[in-house]
């Protein structure tokens, strides 16, 4: 056989989904989703593949085309990724038949689909492309071939998308089960394994299959034989030693120096080791003594931090630093030794997961705010709900709101709480016709107060009536304010295309 | 390993314009007789099979290789020359490419070919073949690409039909027989194709003349044209739209 320069995780990649490791029943579902296209398009004509890094999604994805006899068409993470690369090669695709990449014709109608795969589709959506996001809906709207998303982090997508996507989670894959793969790697490639040497690589790799396959390939590669010594080399040779690593560390050690010293080589800033610490300290620390003294160094950290912040001296770091390691660590009664699950700090994963939500609540607010000449806080804590109360009993009002504020789906489901996703589409749809029999939307931001003196003009236009209401507008509660709120209410509304209602 | 062509810039642009409606990147597979570039475009809709032969250059001499070109690449450099320039292309280094367009030289590096793949034009059945204008059928598209994505091939005994509807509005391009430079259908033959692709293959074949379309019912189309002379020829293959149930 010629050399082979592929990298072990593509050269092993498992070429069935019966050889996909782990998570039996993503794979199940994976399947039984693949088989409901033989019947025509389904509802659901996407699988959106969540979960961690090197859990076999992709590895999934391709075996699964392999199985039905579908090629594929990939956009990778290497792709460029904006919403027009989307359409040439996602949208397109889509709604054609087409010819494998080696040119023979397929047809749906003799089962000859094409699976597209959009690996890491949580990152398509980067900060300045919206429309990235956009097209992958659009895709999924229009599509009559199977796809697949594959995202780590699923909170980034769109509901349009995730409604469009029949949702499949991967878990960590277990140690014995990795261990196993590495066993059949290692015989493919003539490696003579000691005894142990795979397990403790695959505890190493913590449920990541692609990271213990590297790890493998790393220190076996061209080897004829695999100790447990040349495993234990691995674990020094990673560079940024895991955050786990770090607060077992930590937590376990006996003096304050060991502690101190565990924190070195962590690459995060104080601020996140201590939400870190101060989560986990009560799980590793069963004593309650042990918990209280802990804690009460972890606050007294925290207290640095925030004079820090405060004062802007950075040097007040490394006493919080000092405190939350060395401090908690000797704060300590008992000795702590063995494995203790730890956890994403709670408070980050809230403000994650609201983050989103946090972000698109600013920008309804903000686009309100400009169609009616008013802040985005005061659009959020007076216009809005006025909105909302009228919108959701009058159909057509929200349609023509829709249309005139070109509002995407998740604003409109902040408009409407209690629609359903289908009546959300037919607002949608409906606001779309109603914008084009209007003619152009755009003049809608613009044109409202001043006469329409056509497009240069646009910028200034559009900055001027918010000034004016900067300056102009007393504090809340004045009773002028009131008034002056609702006259410009109505007056918006009139230029918004309401007047009739 | 050797590479010298020298031609007009008017065949360099023909060949970048064939080949950028479908591939941003290109093999080119060179032999002493000429050269030849089979791509299939990134979302496996369409395909190209595009030949020149060593009769549309001024000067040939070349052995077997293969030569990865960026498409974008070329086309910047050729655009600065006039249709009737010469260009000179010579591979000067394993992995680089030297233009001289007058006394301009452009060197531009080769893109790695490994990646790419070897499509071979399928062997489909097309029972309609017509041959007319290339600016007739654009004519047709243009009209068609107001109102729709998408536009209806359709050969009849009678003759060739170009339709798309759109919400309200429909556009129609009627072709008699007797209209028609050739007309070849024993059976009538319905496809869907999307405009995304067709009308950008039918901007490239007009500037050539006659084209020449083969189709069949709910199945790919194939269009051909010549250019250089006669000495080169591209045929491009279109899968159809699904038409959704």
């Amino acid at each position: 056989m010629a050399e082979d320069n592929r990298s072990w995780t593509e050269k092993h990649r498992p070429r069935t989904l019966d050889d996909v490791v782990g998570n039996p029943s993503a794979i199940d579902e994976l399947r039984s989703w693949a088989r409901s296209w033989t019947e025509g398009r389904p509802d659901e004509p996407g699988v959106l593949l969540a979960g961690e890094p090197g859990l076999g999604k992709t590895s999934a994805a391709l075996a699964l085309a392999d199985d039905m006899g579908w090629s594929t068409i990939e956009l990778n993470a290497s792709d460029v990724r904006t919403a027009d690369a989307i359409e040439k090669v996602a949208t397109r695709g889509a709604v054609s038949q087409g010819f494998s990449s080696t040119g023979e014709y397929q047809s749906t109608a003799e089962a000859g689909r094409k699976l597209i795969i959009l690996d890491e589709a949580d990152n398509v959506f980067g900060r300045e492309d919206r429309g990235g996001m956009q097209q992958i809906t659009r895709t999924l709207e229009q599509t009559q071939q199977p796809v697949v998303l594959i995202a780590n982090d699923e909170y980034e997508l769109s509901s349009a998308i995730k409604r469009r996507c029949k949702q499949i989670d991967f878990d960590s894959v277990r140690t014995s089960t990795i261990t196993y793969v590495l066993e059949g790697i290692c015989e493919a490639e003539g490696v003579d394994v000691e005894a142990g040497a795979l397990q403790a690589l695959a505890e190493h790799a913590d449920g990541d299959v692609r990271a213990a396959v590297s790890d493998l390939e790393s220190i076996a590669r061209g080897a004829k034989r695999l100790g447990v010594a040349d495993v234990e080399e691995l674990g020094y040779r990673d560079e940024t030693a895991t955050i786990f690593d770090a607060l077992e560390d930590i937590l376990q050690a006996d003096s304050f120096q060991d502690a101190r010293r565990a924190s070195f080589d962590l690459d995060e800033d104080p601020e996140t080791l201590l939400f870190w610490i101060e989560e986990n300290l009560p799980r590793e620390y069963d004593d309650p003594h042990d918990r209280a003294a802990g804690m009460e160094v972890v606050a007294r950290a925290d207290e640095f931090l925030g004079a820090t912040q405060q004062t802007r001296h950075y040097r007040l770091w490394s006493y919080a630093t000092d405190l939350m390691t060395g401090g908690a660590a000797t704060a300590k009664r008992k000795s702590y030794s063995g494995w203790t699950r730890y956890q994403f700090p709670s408070w980050l994963r809230k403000m994650g997961s609201s983050k989103k939500a946090r972000k698109l609540r600013d920008r309804f607010g903000t686009k309100v705010g400009t169609a009616f000449h008013t802040g985005s806080n005061t659009a959020r804590d007076h216009v809005i709900p006025a909105l909302r109360f009228i919108a959701g009993r009058h159909r057509e009002l929200a349609v023509r709101l829709t249309a005139r504020m070109e509002l995407t789906d998740d604003e409109l489901e902040l408009l409407l709480p209690d629609a359903t996703s289908g009546e959300i589409d037919d607002i949608l749809e409906d606001a779309e016709a109603w914008a084009r029999e209007q003619g152009q939307p755009d003049e809608t931001e613009v044109s409202i107060d001043v006469p329409d003196t056509g497009g240069p003009t646009a910028e200034g236009t559009d900055t001027e009536p918010g000034t004016d209401e900067d300056t102009e507008t007393p504090d809340d509660g004045a009773d002028a304010d009131a008034d002056d709120e609702a006259g410009e209410e109505d007056d918006a509304a009139e230029q918004l295309g309401l007047g009739d209602f | 390993m050797s590479f010298r062509a020298v031609c007009k810039a008017d065949v360099v642009k023909s060949v970048i314009d064939s080949l950028s409606t479908l591939v941003d990147e290109a093999k080119f597979q060179v032999a002493p007789e000429g050269l030849e570039v089979l791509a299939v475009d990134a979302a496996h809709v369409a395909m190209i099979d595009l030949s020149l032969s060593k009769a549309a250059f001024k000067n040939f001499e070349a052995d077997e290789m293969e030569l990865g070109i960026d498409i974008d690449k070329l086309s910047d450099a050729v655009r600065l020359a006039g249709a009737d320039d010469e260009v000179e292309i010579v591979l000067e280094d394993e992995g680089l490419l030297r233009l001289e367009i007058g006394n301009l030289t452009r060197r531009m590096s080769l893109v790695d070919t490994s990646g790419m793949t070897d499509p071979k034009i399928p062997d489909l059945e097309l029972p309609a073949m017509i041959k007319m204008p290339g600016a007739e059928l654009d004519r047709g598209i243009k009209a068609a690409e107001g109102i729709s994505d998408h536009v209806a091939l359709h050969a009849t005994a009678g003759g060739f039909e170009l339709s798309a509807e759109g919400d309200m509005d429909s556009v129609n391009l009627n072709l008699e027989k007797d209209t028609l430079l050739e007309h070849r259908a024993s059976e009538e033959v319905r496809s869907l194709f999307s405009l995304d692709y067709f009308s950008n293959m039918v901007k490239v074949a007009k500037d050539a003349g006659t084209v020449q379309l083969r189709l069949g019912n709910d199945y790919p189309v194939r269009l051909g044209f010549e250019f250089a002379d006669g000495e080169g020829e591209v045929t491009y293959l279109l899968a159809p739209r699904i038409e959704s149930a």
